[in-house]
């Protein structure tokens, strides 16, 4: 997302959830203001049919609005606003036209204050650059509509100020929602890059334990096994027949072992992550993770991040069933080519791959084939979570709201089934073809120095 | 990324906006009633209109300076110009002779719509309510004195009550609203710090595992497919390397060469300090750790957990008052105590002012260190940032090295004093000034709830 077409809604879903009432409040506001203007006046008007029907599309363009601004719906695009706005504005040239030549006060009409505050309740959740140019069109058809009607108005001033009085009515609370949006989304920018260099930070804090984890574990798998058949080998400065078959079990061993290892996505550690927090819980788990096709491996990081948390919340909430959750990633079309960061030793380290082309180690599942060049649609990945919570529907929902909130903005599509005990959630990445590699990014703190990476794709393990 | 506000921003944050929308929706109404005044001026020209025209154009030049310094003297001052300007609006516009037939015209609500929206300064919700409710005050007495002057009839001015309410509507709102829903914030930041770990554990295991493949399951190749009998003189020396290579030390080097050349800091990642400190870093707060951090292994466990709850009092307090995003703390060692210095920027607090109820410092922080026999010593004023410093006996570790020792004096002579004179940033070197007088007596920070008011 450029920084742009930035809204408090994307960066913040969690404060927009907050501020949701708000929208309804503000359709009821101007449902019952275009109701109640065209009621008392209606000595003005010269075609009820068209009062009515001006009522209606603004009822229809408040309608909009809560639909559109419901957290189930979001994020808020520009479809649904050009929606909004243009039931709005028709709303107001149709009461304009209703009382054309009847018209005895600018600002009793209720289309501009209308207007006005329809896109004040914007500010949430769109760029200030649209609410702003909105409301520069709507004064534009307000002026433009109002002039004519100069010699019905009964308050005898120069035209420009009808123009004025229907203009800041639209500008004055389109001008308040554009700062708003305007500056808060600043606020957050400018807290996110703080938190993201925090979040560096306190990884870096971290390294040396990581890295000491990872030598200690693998150290741990050879200990028991091959380094005392090698020393011993060695010591000994013969070779057996026996030896010689213990070796290859072990090197398949070995090897089976480092396909496992290859083979783990991010959402296998998030499994095992969950799976010890049970344990440590007292509630020792089964959670299932099926993505045979590791479409895990193409999704960004603030969708990793959100479907982590999503998890995370399902373990932790009352009523959940630690044997129930099943997480299984599907998708339309087969990967077009093997995930490039599936982990596979780079062909930077000088010594790799020179004894072993007899001995190759083949990936759990088979290599695609690569794909034809013509232009595939764009990839789908589907995520389904299936859990039991033993809780009440409308409590599932309110425990999940702030985490769907966030799903839905990172996500596309995202179904939600409760029927007690068992939930599904499920939601759609699309891949874009041409970012599949762009958009893998390297760790903030990457282990290995930026200059001795290998700029080239990194080879399979063979 | 949807590292959303984290609570302790939250309200700053919203008030600033809310102020800037404020302000803007007074701007345009004030130019729409500068030009209204202009065009009127096409009419026989009432002799107060140069007045009015001046009135509205000091309002909008305070306007715009209160939306770049909200500060309460400017606050007042829109306020009572802002009057005054309604007043000699009011009167010019409704004194010309039968233009308007009452006093409930759009054109007249402008100015009074202006003051309303004053966006003073403060981050409350309650405080912004209080602003624009002497707006409204003001605005309706100087327009009803300026109305009862002309012949206009008075009409209560819809416009202006609507605006009035719905302003007070969302300030409530954004003030209520920021306790719910935000409880899972706190998950989300985990997460996304939790993908980082995973990201960079995933490159180590990459690397790991390369060096594996490289030697064991190679070597083992090779065995497998020697011919009984001894040992050729390649795969002996095959053997001999990579039994080396697998040396523990020589592997940490391959997975991370900065871990394998750094010293170890696992103590401080295993201290209750550390904890406390990641404990708030999940809630949002961008804490910088400085100094000796390895002196916090010393600690006996007693006082390590202990410590930690004070330091994570001491910032849950950053995060309640001062109103900011990073927190400071610095560690320092010598020969006989540990000490911790949390420092913030924030708002900082006068201890006259302080409520009975000190709970907060008080208890989780005084009586915890001093207990242990440590001290508690806090600088603060209000604007200045606190800083509050906890110090702990804490002997040297004997099997820690003469050098050791000497490195920490060293460190000690480097920072030129005692600990209490730590390398400080900008807020805290004025607090020592600000509160020299105050420095003696030891200040209490209140209770959270004591500060609560918005």
């Amino acid at each position: 997302m450029t920084r742009r077409r930035a809204t408090q809604q994307r960066l913040d879903p969690l404060g927009t959830l907050a501020a949701w009432p708000l929208s309804p409040a503000i359709a009821a506001i101007v449902l019952c203001y275009s109701v109640i203007a065209t009621v008392l006046q209606q000595d003005q008007i010269q075609s009820p049919l068209l009062a009515t029907l001006a009522v209606l599309a603004m009822g229809a363009a408040a309608g909009t609005l809560v639909i559109a601004t419901q957290p189930a719906n979001a994020p808020f695009n520009g479809r649904m606003h050009l929606v909004m706005v243009g039931l709005a504005l028709l709303g107001y040239i149709l009461e304009q036209f209703s009382r054309w030549g009847g018209n005895l006060l600018v600002q009793d009409d209720f289309g501009p204050v209308c207007i006005g505050f329809l896109l004040l309740a914007l500010a949430p959740y769109r760029p200030w650059r649209q609410i702003a140019f909105s409301g520069a069109v709507a004064s534009v058809v307000a002026i433009a509509i109002t002039l004519p009607q100069a010699d019905s108005f009964k308050v005898e001033v120069p035209i420009a100020v009808y123009a004025i009085v229907s203009a800041t009515q639209i500008l004055a609370p389109t001008a308040a929602g554009a700062a708003y949006s305007r500056r808060i989304v600043r606020s957050i920018l400018a807290w996110q890059t703080d938190a993201r260099r925090a979040i560096v930070a306190r990884t870096e804090e971290a390294r040396g334990q990581m890295a000491r984890a990872v030598v200690e574990q693998q150290v741990a798998a050879l200990k028991s096994g091959v380094i005392p058949f090698l020393a011993e080998l060695l010591e000994r400065g013969t070779v057996s027949a026996l030896d010689i078959a213990h070796a290859g079990q072990l090197a398949a061993d070995v090897r089976r072992t480092l396909v496992a290892e290859i083979d783990r996505t991010w959402l296998d550690s998030v499994a095992t992550r969950e799976r010890a927090a049970l344990t440590e819980r007292g509630t020792p788990g089964l959670l299932v993770v099926a993505d045979p096709e590791h479409r895990a491996t193409a999704f960004r990081a603030d969708q990793r991040a959100a479907t982590a948390a999503l998890i995370g919340a399902l373990c932790a909430a009352p009523g959940f069933d630690p044997h129930s959750l099943v997480v299984q990633i599907t998708g339309t079309a087969p990967p077009v080519k093997p995930a490039p960061s599936r982990a596979r030793p780079a062909q930077a380290l000088p010594t790799a791959a020179q004894d072993t082309a007899s001995v190759p180690i083949v990936p759990r599942s088979p290599v695609a084939k690569p794909a034809p060049a013509a232009p595939a649609p764009a990839q789908v990945d589907t995520i389904t979570i299936q859990a039991a919570l033993d809780l009440p529907p409308r409590k599932v929902r309110a425990l999940l709201r702030p985490y769907l909130g966030v799903i839905r903005v990172v996500f596309d599509n995202v179904r939600v089934t409760v029927r007690r005990p068992s939930l599904t959630i499920e939601y759609d990445s699309a891949r874009d073809p041409n970012e599949a590699s762009a958009e893998r990014q390297a760790p903030s703190t990457p282990a290995t120095p930026a200059g001795v990476r290998a700029q080239k794709a990194p080879r399979q393990v063979r | 990324m949807s590292l959303g506000l984290p609570g302790h921003l939250v309200q700053a944050t919203l008030s600033r906006a809310l102020a800037r929308a404020s302000h803007w929706f007074g701007l345009i109404c004030l130019a729409g009633a500068l030009l209204s005044v202009l065009a009127l001026s096409v009419f026989p020209v009432t002799d107060r209109l140069p007045v009015t025209v001046a009135a509205i154009l000091g309002m909008g030049a305070l306007l715009a300076l209160l939306a770049r310094w909200r500060t309460v003297p400017l606050t007042i001052a829109y306020l009572l110009l802002g009057a005054v300007c309604t007043y000699l609006f009011t009167s010019a516009v409704l004194g010309m002779p039968g233009v308007f037939p009452s006093s409930d015209m759009f054109l007249i609500s402008l100015p009074k719509m202006a003051l309303i929206m004053v966006g003073g300064a403060g981050s409350g919700a309650l405080i912004g309510v209080l602003w624009s409710t002497v707006g409204f005050l003001l605005a309706e007495v100087a327009a009803t004195l300026a109305v009862s002057q002309t012949p206009v009839p008075d009409r209560p001015d819809v416009f202006t009550i609507v605006t009035y309410l719905f302003l007070v509507g969302v300030m409530l709102l954004d003030g209520l609203a920021r306790r719910t829903g935000r409880a899972a914030q706190p998950a989300i930041h985990r997460a996304v710090q939790d993908d980082q770990s995973r990201i960079l554990r995933h490159d180590f295991d990459v690397r790991a595992i390369a060096l594996m493949h490289d030697t064991t399951l190679n070597q083992l190749v090779s065995v497998a497919r020697a011919k009984p009998g001894p040992l050729t003189r390649g795969l002996e020396a095959g053997l001999r390397e990579t039994l080396q290579t697998l040396a523990e030390r020589d592997w940490l080097t391959h997975v991370d060469e900065r871990t394998a050349t750094s010293a170890g800091n696992d103590g401080w990642l295993s201290s209750a300090v550390f904890r406390a400190i990641d404990r708030m870093r999940d809630r949002g707060l961008v804490v910088d750790i400085t100094g000796d951090k390895e002196a916090l292994a010393r600690l006996d466990p007693q006082s390590d957990q202990e410590l930690g709850l004070a330091v994570q009092q001491c910032l849950v307090n950053v995060l309640l008052h001062a109103g900011i995003v990073t927190a400071e703390v610095v560690i320092d060692a010598d020969e006989q105590n540990v000490s911790v210095m949390v420092l913030d920027a924030g708002r900082g607090f006068m201890e006259a002012e302080t409520g009975s109820d000190r709970l907060g410092l008080r208890q989780s922080v005084r009586k915890r260190i001093e207990r242990l026999g440590g001290s508690v010593v806090i600088w603060s004023r209000p604007g200045a940032g606190t800083s509050v410093l906890l110090t702990l006996p804490a002997p040297p570790i004997v099997a820690s090295t003469i050098a050791a020792a000497a490195e920490a004096a060293d460190e000690a002579a480097a920072e030129a004093g005692p600990s209490t004179e730590l390398p400080l940033s900008g807020p805290v070197a004025s607090a020592h000034r600000g509160t020299s007088s105050a420095a003696g007596q030891l200040a209490d920070k209140p209770a959270p709830t004591d500060r609560a008011t918005p």
